[in-house]
């Protein structure tokens, strides 16, 4: 049977890039007008790192993430269209989704909504499964990073799977108001509900890549802003609703080469949505128009596994340094504070760096300009196993900066100009991604149910 | 001199994935492409970096998309090791590129060339 979005299209709306950053109302108000038949949004991210999955909390707050789902609600109920979230709570494992349906209850109270139908799509996977896979051979590396053992999958405080399009598809043959998933592809969240109203995969592939971080394929583009998508047999349109963007062939185009190593091959869950082909063109000073993306259905599923294992704890010390003959001599105090730390604490097991912001924070090794600054500031960050001994390696560090001598110094009040009390700031546990691989699994059903509650 | 942060229309990097950074050059026009893939290649984009050349895990030029994509592998995992990171997001890695010189680049419109 041929696949048809129909005469009149299908229209997906994208308020916003990253839910709990500022939904535009204004902007979110022209999309609605446009009378989408979804709207969905990103909810989550790997790129603010392994401490929120690692500590079930979100980087993005109750406060924000609510009033981002009050206006979504608002949204939806005044369309009477589905709003489709993924990643929910930032990280999507069973915590952030937790948070995310707490956020969304209280959303719909302040919007005195009530009877609301949610299907939460799980993510989170038992350690147990993913040591079995381990042991069977069925990971694979991904882009570069580690494969994981046993000994890895244990050591991690949860571990997600990333969901994709068939995932987020059952959610929505339930009908529900609302689809909260855990962790998810960011295309599927769009791609999905296209696909599930009769869309080409590979054109609904594209156009969920493209408008999953809001106007950010605009010019001048934001990931922020709202983005519209209208999908036809053959082709989709791209146009944001505030007047102040546009898109253009040379916006879309630079967005696909955005955080890919490679523009042309998408990989899904689902399989790979091919790029090679697609034109873009210009329909009018706004608007695209796309087409030529294709679809390559996968022959086995593999699903992206992230894990975040905690490593100790950390503590701060924040500082400036504003003398020259210091500043230029900071590598020779860093020696004096780390032999410093060493005798008072010698024995414990603790990791000390230093970040020299004005000299080299930024670049780190690649850093080609040698002018010396005339201020830096200090980042001194302590890992230990334990929050007390984190807080004491850089309490001792503190000590060490502010009274350690340098050749030509005239000054000894204190060698830190520092900004706040208390002196050490303690940041709580620290994680790194010990689990960050592919994994061939049989049946995605397993792996994501879905659970309807209503709110 | 020109240099390519002058020249570009978006110069950014981003992490892709968790063990490497990705670069991207986009030009206005072809002339300014053009002239800019002669300046911009593999050798002086990993000296920029104080690589060698086999340093970039990648170097595609784009004809169509008038771009070009780099991409370097990252000195650590994203927020791995859980301390010395410089850069989360990936997002300030660019700044070695700002300043590549591009000697056949067109005149820059309202500049005077010397």
């Amino acid at each position: 049977m041929r696949r048809s979005v129909g005469p009149s299209g299908y229209r997906l709306l994208a308020p916003i890039g990253m839910i709990g950053y500022g939904i535009v109302e204004r902007s979110l108000q022209l999309g609605v007008e446009e009378r989408p038949d979804v709207i969905g949004a990103d909810a989550g991210s790997v790129d603010p790192g392994p401490y929120y999955l690692g500590s079930g909390r979100s980087f993005t707050s109750a406060e924000l993430v609510t009033r981002d789902f009050r206006l979504c609600l608002r949204a939806g109920q005044e369309r009477g269209v589905p709003l489709v979230f993924g990643t929910a709570g930032g990280a999507g494992g069973a915590p952030h989704v937790a948070f995310a349906l707490d956020c969304l209850r209280a959303a719909a109270r302040a919007e005195s909504l009530s009877g609301l139908r949610v299907a939460l799509v799980h993510a989170e996977q038992p350690k147990g499964s993913v040591a079995a896979w381990v042991g069977a051979g069925r990971c694979e590396p991904f882009t570069g990073g580690p494969l994981p053992t046993r000994a890895d999958v244990e050591s991690c405080s949860r571990i997600v799977a990333q969901m994709g399009i068939a995932s987020i598809g059952r959610a929505l043959e339930e009908e529900p108001d609302v689809v909260l998933a855990g962790r998810a592809s960011d295309v599927a969240i769009f791609a999905a509900p296209a696909i599930r109203a009769g869309g080409d995969p590979g054109l609904a592939m594209h156009l969920g890549k493209v408008i999953e971080c809001g106007a950010h394929c605009a010019e001048p583009g934001s990931g922020r802003d709202a983005i519209v998508a209208l999908l036809h047999d053959g082709y989709f349109e791209l146009r944001p609703p505030n007047p102040e963007r546009r898109c253009t062939p040379e916006s879309v185009a630079g967005h696909m080469l955005y955080e890919n190593t490679h523009p042309f091959r998408l990989a899904e869950p689902d399989g790979i949505c091919d790029l090679s082909d697609v034109t873009v063109e210009a329909i009018d000073e706004r608007t695209v128009r796309a087409f030529g993306a294709r679809f390559e259905p996968a022959d086995r599923l593999t699903v992206k596994l992230e894990g975040a294992a905690r490593i100790g704890y950390r503590s701060l010390v924040i500082g400036g340094m504003r003398d020259p003959r210091l500043v230029a001599q900071i590598d020779h105090v860093v020696a004096s504070v780390e032999e410093a730390v060493a005798a008072s604490l010698g024995g414990e097991e603790y990791r000390l760096s230093f970040r020299l912001y004005g000299r080299d924070g930024v670049l780190g090794a690649s850093e080609p300009e040698t002018a010396p600054p005339r201020e830096l500031g200090v980042v001194c960050e302590a890992v230990a196993p334990t929050e007390s001994l984190a807080h004491a390696v850089a309490q001792a560090a503190e000590a060490a900066l502010i009274t350690a001598p340098y050749p030509g110094g005239i000054s000894a009040t204190g060698n830190l100009a520092v900004p706040f009390s208390p002196l050490v700031v303690d940041a709580g546990a620290a994680y790194e991604w010990r689990v960050f691989c592919l994994a061939e699994v049989d049946d995605e059903t397993a792996l994501f149910p879905v659970e309807v509650v209503t709110i | 001199m020109t240099r390519l942060g002058d020249l570009a229309s978006v110069l950014r990097s981003k992490n892709a994935g968790i063990a490497y950074v990705t670069l991207d050059i986009l030009f206005p026009d072809r002339a300014t492409y053009e002239a800019a893939r002669k300046a911009v290649t593999r050798e002086t984009v990993a000296a920029a970096y104080g690589l060698e050349p086999r340093g970039l895990s990648d170097f595609v030029l784009f004809d169509e998309g008038l771009a070009i994509k780099a991409t370097l592998p990252r000195p650590r995992i994203a927020g791995g090791d859980g301390l010395g990171e410089t850069d989360l997001y990936g997002s300030g890695q660019y700044a070695p590129l700002l300043d590549l010189d591009v000697p056949e680049a067109p005149p820059l419109p309202g500049k005077v060339l010397y």
